[in-house]
């Protein structure tokens, strides 16, 4: 780290009030000796000062609502703050989430059928509990195949839909990711970047843990077959 | 009895049925559950309905809320993945509203601060998201990079450059406005 980047980083820690007594001695040492750093933390500071008397604002009293809405036991359903455009909107989104959830549902009864849920898999799909309420970071679509991905901080859901009867593999780059968890559980190829399923009887969803000294931008790749089918790029910042 | 012991007694209260201590638990959390919605989506109207949103979920969700972590970081978590998927869905048909409804303290403030604070909040809601819930998170929900790193699921040093990053960013805003920060 350069000189101005550990001055920045020792100003922004003490308005923060983050910094130790060894740091708050270091910057004294480095604003002595730097009329522009001393600058930097008068500009920072009054960042900050602005930032902070930012007043709030008086919140609505929402709790009757929430209870009332609760109480109807129609906890998925929030409308009555939304214009009549939004409403329609929604009642599309919820039309198509339906389907997709029946869709899935008639998909995961199938699955009970063919296989017995193994305590290892029952605690993996405890873990993934509202993955795809996660945000969608890139979603790539071409012919036969759609790559979805999704974040939820340092996690990253991979979510292949593939058409054809074929082994696809997740392939992402080394050092940038480790894998967290996969389902249904790879069955062929899994190592430090990749994971290849022989074949998808049901949506797969592959957890990737973004590592701490990751940044910048990234590829997810699918191959179908050993063919390459899509790339989603992530930015890690 | 701290604040952490009674949301953990409130929780308990909700998972064998009773509403009324969810009500304490939106009393406690509304105010900065809230402002941090409105400044991450930028208009009232629309906090006002991803926080009704963020706290049905938790109720909805609270069975799977690991009661080893702190309540506000989930609530907080809840709240700004809400909002982002709020966002989403609305970049195609809807700006941003540049105005906050902030109470203004006085006529002098009125005058004299007035434009810069509307820079200011302008320069926030054209943050990235991932700048944005930090820089949120710290200056109005007044949470450490521990507390940060802990809702965002990120680790400190993440924290801390997008943190950094995001100031550096809105000091560039204010000066190309003629806002010297």
């Amino acid at each position: 780290m350069s000189p101005d980047e550990r001055t920045t980083e020792l100003i922004h820690l003490a308005v923060d009030n983050e910094a130790t007594e060894r740091d708050l001695v270091e910057l004294d040492e480095l604003l002595a000796r730097s009329a522009e750093a001393r600058v930097m933390q008068d500009e920072i500071e009054d960042l900050v000062r602005q930032l902070n008397g930012l007043p709030a604002a008086e919140p609505p009293h929402l709790k009757e609502a929430i209870l009332s809405e609760i109480g109807r036991g129609s906890t998925s359903n929030v409308t009555p703050f939304r214009s009549r455009r939004r409403r329609l909107i929604a009642i599309a989104a919820w039309a198509v989430a339906a389907s997709i959830v029946v869709g899935i549902g008639i998909n995961r009864i199938i699955e009970r059928r063919d296989h017995s849920v193994q305590p290892g898999q029952a605690s993996a799909s405890m873990a993934r509990l509202g993955v795809d309420e996660w945000p969608v970071v890139s979603d790539v679509s071409s012919t036969g195949v759609r790559l979805v991905v999704r974040q939820n901080g340092d996690l990253y859901a991979v979510q292949p839909v593939v058409s054809a009867h074929a082994p696809i593999t997740i392939r992402w780059e080394a050092g940038r990711f480790d894998l967290s968890e996969a389902s249904p559980a790879p069955e062929a190829g899994r190592d430090a970047a990749e994971v290849t399923f022989s074949a998808l009887k049901k949506p797969a969803t592959i957890i990737l843990s973004r590592r701490p000294d990751a940044f910048g931008t990234t590829d997810v790749q699918l191959l179908v077959a050993g063919n390459d089918a899509a790339h989603a790029s992530i930015a890690l910042d | 009895m701290d604040e952490e012991e009674l949301d953990r007694i409130a929780i308990e209260r909700c998972r064998k049925g009773d509403l009324e201590a969810f009500g304490t638990l939106i009393d406690r959390y509304e105010r900065p559950v809230f402002n941090a919605i409105l400044h991450m989506v930028g208009n009232p109207e629309d906090a006002r309905e991803v926080c009704q949103q963020a706290f049905m979920k938790a109720f909805e969700h609270l069975d799977s809320y690991d009661a080893k972590r702190k309540f506000f970081s989930w609530i907080y978590r809840v709240a700004i993945n809400e909002s982002i998927n709020h966002m989403k869905a609305r970049r195609t048909y809807e700006p941003l509203s540049e105005a906050l409804p902030y109470p203004l303290p006085n006529p002098a403030e009125q005058y004299e601060g007035a434009e810069k604070r509307r820079h200011l909040q302008t320069a926030i809601l054209h943050l990235d998201e991932n700048y944005r819930s930090v820089l949120i998170l710290r200056h109005f929900v007044h949470l450490s990079y521990r507390e940060i790193a802990d809702v965002l699921n990120v680790s400190e040093a993440t924290v801390k450059s997008r943190l950094f990053t995001a100031r550096q960013l809105l000091r560039q805003a204010l000066e190309a406005n003629g806002h010297v920060a």
